[in-house]
């Protein structure tokens, strides 16, 4: 399992990144499983949305990222109102922050007073906004409650929001699937760990490297501004502080991803009792069988705030934490929706293909194609080997040759040239389609092509689906940068040429030159004769 | 003809990419077809047991769908498909219906060659080799000459090639005609030139088929056609006692194969208008003869001053693009009648001018990543409007590709955008909204805040529009060309320099010569202004001298004596 988690890391495409993870480990999980697969397009507000369908015999079921169809509309609309949630959390008896909404009816006065009622330091959300926006924490006193509400509501135009108590804890995301909790984190704000060396500066700029390569992180970044630099002041820090070995230096309070927060893997941490409450949430609507529950968790009070509900959560951060084990809920989902895909069989070696999803994706972005539907994997076992090939082999359009082999016979893999004048053949595929190929390989030899030797090994790394021909990297590329050293060259050349023409104009324009007329005249008209 | 004419179907211009070119072109064209009249197009390979990835495409319309494997489609009876796939029973079924056909005889696997040239001799040279059960000309020997040569075609064909299966029948003289016909009607028809090239007088035959090649490029369907100089060429170069190195003089028609067809280098000419009614009363005889037999592809050979016709082969997967890419004579629509025989309720229905990309559709399907994809119906079926944008300004780093392709893709508008090399941006879009189109030139204005708009320049767009809004990368070749013209300007430029160079130099040395001149002229001037000043010092001490001496008393006192003196010389 920890295998298949960091290998998926490995294989995952970068046009996969953010919240496209969750539509790539999921597709994987159920097509790894002989499930059919097909993506297709679909046009919301303009803008071309892809969607996929798992089939089994039994069932065919579409998703949207993590949400499946059948999750009833309601459900999902009821998850998209703060409002909504809190009222269906409130009568299923699940512990909510004490609060109130309003909406547009309601004048700031209104809203102002009750939230003296409640007890500080409050919290104000506003209702239809989501991932974070607009909401203002830690108010602490009047001035600065009668400050944010006027701002949000007048300035920032959210007319409906929710006023409750600032709940203590720690903020953990919480997946049910069924009725199980499969998967929790934490979501920490951004911070940095001191090695005893580097400034927070370095420190920063090191974060925001592994960030960039985390499928759920790369998005966003740590910012290094003005903001950042006057939360470290009133820590009696700054950007060139070098925090001790082990140390832990907060950058902001936000538990907001695109602020940097991170998420850590929670889920062996857990209470019996903030599952239970979190399996309640989820069936506090109709239809909710998979489900991001957000909870404040404050282990000293033993208390559980259930804050939202999600019907369509990001899973990015279970598969990728930055810390703690990941957890692979892809498996847990389809294990839901498909129990008969259930399988002890871990050793035909599916987890170690993939399909091509990056391709998949472009020609579903391209806007032409409706549907694409993504080759099964083959039902016999899967062997995977490399092939060194050695003898006459390059330069010969010997790669052209087994790309031909290999591809009809539904091989996955592919060939590239070594160094050492010897060719790399990656083959996967069913048992005998690949002893089939390696037996034609070795026995091809023509004029042009003598395979001598070649060795076999098994392969042990993941293999996409199709085969390609390896090339040089980037042909293109080397063409590209030829252009622009001529173009560069180009410009030199122009700009010597200018400047020659100007000297040449201001010789000409010489006084020297001008008196000198009459006599070059004659120099020449002595020449001439 | 080493040069082709290519004027082509006007709502096929420009409309045929890359990946169409060649054996998919038959599959492009028809689902171009149905595709523009919202039938739904769905492209998938299939499994077979020769290992191959073999592409095939669906068509689908009001609840019925039809597979087709490229001109051949499912309505296609599974009898008429196999009376066709032996050409032996092809042939019999023909004449039974009064159909001319050669006359020959099929031998089966196990047969003897010793029998199969026993046999030649009674029908008498030259014969025709052919295996029972291929397609496309491959392993035909359409004129054997002499028992030697069958003997050695028949070790080729049999033992080599391994159809064991095969024909022998009588060579027909005459023009070889390909008929297109659709339930029984001619829709078009082209005389195919075996491969040959024509001589100019200059160049010589090996020099010739290359050019031929090359102008072969052009045309979506002998662009991958080519002659290639193998044996047959080779005989047939040396029959006409030529050699690869003779230069043919001008006008000199070469015929390089005896074998007409296409896919060896022939050369089809439309002559559907030409087509005299007696043989397109046999090649509908002959259709009918099949039963079940809806599209095919007939080849006739024709007797021209009798209009008799015989027929030698029915093809049921004809290349439609022998009609509609013909190398002279007139381009026929020959898909237009297929797809009204298939969808007849959409015969009359309004048809969009978009084309669809097959590139980057091919590519996954043929590398095995995608098992099947469907395309989405166009946008709509009404013509389509363009126009060409050319925007000048500063872009860098302000997104305005993707910016534009997403204001366009909001207004549903096809088309793309190109950064050129020099910097101008070129976007073409298109769209069934006349004012959409004529509005976006404002968007190309805006442009996202932060790019530096200066200039939009608009032009008019009459070519076929791909659907989909792209944006465009330089490709291999353009990048290629690209760096030629560089290097080609650098050369250019370094000759300026060099001459520029030179001019100064000349006249640097110029300048010092005249300043060494100007130098020895101002020392004479010097001297000589000092010569002058001696002389007038010179005269200034004369003068003097002179007014001393006319001063002096004795000069004075011997006024009068001198006065006498005169008088007397004057008397004298």
């Amino acid at each position: 399992m920890e295998n298949s988690l960091s290998q998926l890391k490995e294989i995952m495409p970068e046009n996969a990144y953010g919240a496209n993870s969750t539509m790539f480990s999921m597709s994987l999980e159920g097509w790894r499983r002989g499930l059919k697969l097909k993506f297709f397009t679909k046009y919301v507000k303009n803008q071309v949305k892809i969607r996929y369908t798992l089939s089994s015999e039994e069932r065919d079921i579409t998703f949207q990222l993590s949400l499946a169809e059948t999750v009833p509309k309601e459900t999902r609309k009821t998850t998209r109102s703060k409002k909504n949630t809190k009222k269906a959390l409130q009568n299923s008896n699940v512990p909510t922050p004490k609060g109130k909404s309003f909406d547009e009816e309601n004048s700031d006065e209104e809203v102002i007073n009750y939230a003296k009622t409640l007890e500080y330091p409050l919290v104000i959300k506003p209702t239809n906004a989501s991932l974070g926006i607009g909401v203002v924490t830690g108010i602490y006193d009047d001035q600065t409650l009668v400050d944010s509400v006027k701002n949000l509501r007048n300035k920032k135009g959210y007319k409906e929001m929710i006023v409750e108590q600032q709940v203590t804890g720690e903020d953990t995301r919480l997946f049910v699937v069924g009725n199980q909790v499969c998967s929790a984190f934490k979501r920490i704000a951004a911070n940095v760990v001191g090695d005893g060396k580097h400034t927070i500066e370095e420190l920063i700029k090191i974060k925001n490297k592994e960030r960039r390569i985390n499928p759920h992180l790369s998005k966003s970044q740590i910012k290094l501004g003005k903001e950042l630099r006057e939360y470290l002041e009133s820590h009696g820090l700054s950007l060139e502080t070098i925090p001790q070995k082990g140390e832990r230096v907060f950058l902001n309070e936000s538990t907001i991803a695109s602020a940097g927060a991170e998420t850590v893997e929670v889920t062996n941490e857990l209470t019996e009792e903030s599952k239970r409450i979190a399996v309640e949430a989820a069936k506090s609507l109709p239809g909710l069988v998979v489900c991001g529950v957000d909870i404040m968790i404050d282990k000293k009070k033993r208390t559980n705030y259930v804050l939202e509900l999600n019907s369509r959560p990001n899973i990015g951060g279970s598969l990728f934490p930055v810390e703690g084990e990941a957890q692979n809920i892809s498996k847990h989902i389809i294990d839901y929706y498909f129990p008969e895909s259930i399988s002890d069989d871990e050793t035909s070696g599916r987890n170690k293909l993939y399909f091509d999803y990056e391709s998949i994706e472009k020609i579903l972005k391209s806007g032409i194609v409706e549907e694409v539907t993504v080759p099964s994997l083959p039902d016999n076992d899967l062997v995977f080997k490399q092939l060194k090939v050695s003898g006459k082999v390059q330069g010969v359009g010997f790669r052209n040759w087994v790309y031909k082999k290999a591809i009809g016979r539904k091989i996955s893999g592919y060939v590239k040239n070594l160094k050492d004048k010897s060719v790399l053949i990656v083959a996967a595929g069913s048992q005998n389609k690949v002893d089939q190929f390696t037996e034609v390989v070795r026995k091809h030899n023509t004029k042009k092509i003598q395979v001598e030797k070649v060795k076999e090994d098994e392969y042990t790394e993941p293999v996409k689906v199709g085969f390609e021909i390896v090339n040089k990297p980037g042909k293109i590329k080397t063409l590209k940068n030829n252009l622009n050293k001529e173009q560069e060259k180009n410009k030199k050349l122009t700009y010597e040429l200018e400047q020659t023409t100007k000297q040449l104009k201001s010789l000409k324009q010489s006084k020297s030159w001008k008196y000198t007329l009459p006599m070059r005249k004659i120099i020449r008209l002595i020449k001439n004769k | 003809m080493n040069q082709y004419k290519t004027d082509w179907l006007p709502h096929l211009e420009d409309a045929i990419p890359s990946a169409a070119y060649g054996n998919k072109l038959s599959m492009y064209l028809i689902a171009l077809e149905a595709w523009r009249r919202g039938i739904t197009v769905n492209f998938h390979n299939i499994d077979n047991p020769e290992n191959k990835v073999l592409i095939r495409y669906s068509l689908e319309f009001n609840g019925r769908e039809y597979r087709f494997e490229s001109s051949r489609g499912e309505k296609l009876t599974e009898e008429a498909y196999k009376s066709c796939e032996n050409k032996d029973l092809t042939k019999k079924l023909m004449s039974k219906s009064g159909v001319a056909v050669p006359e020959g005889k099929r031998f089966e696997p196990d047969t003897d060659n010793d029998k199969i040239l026993d046999y030649a001799k009674t029908l008498g040279y030259p014969v025709v080799l052919k295996p029972t059960d291929t397609n496309s000309g491959k392993g035909v020997f359409s004129s054997i000459r002499s028992e030697r040569e069958l003997e050695e075609s028949l070790v080729y064909v049999r033992n080599k090639l391994g159809y064991k299966d095969i024909i022998i029948e009588k060579h027909v003289e005459g023009r070889e005609y390909r008929i297109l016909l659709v339930q029984g009607k001619v829709v078009g028809a082209v005389n195919r030139i075996p491969a040959n090239i024509i001589g100019d007088g200059k160049n010589t035959i090996e020099e010739l088929i290359k050019l031929k090649n090359k102008s072969k490029k052009g045309n979506p369907n002998i662009s991958k056609k080519l002659i290639n100089i193998d044996k047959e060429v080779l005989n047939s170069i040396s029959h006409l006692g030529y050699t690869p190195n003779s230069v043919p003089e001008e006008k000199k028609q070469i015929l390089l194969r005896s074998k007409s067809n296409v896919s060896t280098g022939g050369d089809p000419i439309d002559v559907t208008d030409d087509l005299p009614e007696e043989l397109k009363i046999i090649a509908g005889k002959a259709v009918k003869s099949i039963p079940g037999l809806d599209i095919c592809g007939l080849d006739m050979i024709v007797d021209e001053q009798n209009n008799s016709g015989t027929v030698i082969e029915i093809n049921t997967k004809p290349m439609l693009g022998l009609h509609i890419f013909p190398v002279a004579g007139k381009a026929r629509d020959v898909v237009k009648p297929i797809i009204d025989y298939y969808f007849p309720e959409t015969m009359n229905s309004k048809r969009t001018n978009l084309y669809f990309d097959l590139d980057n559709i091919i590519a996954p399907l043929n590398n095995v990543t995608t098992k099947e994809i469907r395309l989405l119906p166009p946008p709509s079926l009404e013509k389509v409007y363009a126009k060409s944008y050319k925007v000048t300004g500063d872009f860098t780093g302000t997104g305005y590709l993707s910016w534009i392709r997403q204001q366009a893709r909001k207004n549903n508008l096809n088309g793309y955008v190109k950064k050129m090399r020099d910097g101008q941006i070129a976007i073409v879009v298109g769209g069934v909204d006349k004012e959409k189109i004529e509005e976006f030139k404002s968007l190309c204005y805006r442009g996202p805040n932060e790019a530096n708009v200066q200039e939009v320049i608009e032009c008019d767009w009459n070519k076929t529009v791909k659907v989909g809004f792209e944006i465009l990368t330089e490709t291999k070749a353009e990048l290629r060309k690209e760096l030629k013209d560089q290097s080609n300007e650098k050369n250019h430029f370094k000759k300026r320099a060099k001459t520029f160079k030179q001019k100064n130099e000349e006249l640097q040395r110029d300048i010092e010569r005249t300043n060494q001149k100007l130098k020895r002229l101002k020392k004479e001037k010097a001297s000589l202004k000092s010569e002058k000043n001696k002389t007038l010092k010179e005269i200034q001490l004369y003068k003097t001298k002179y007014e001393a001496i006319i001063n002096s008393r004795s000069w004075r006192y011997t006024r009068l004596i001198r006065k006498v003196m005169s008088i007397i010389k004057r008397r004298e």
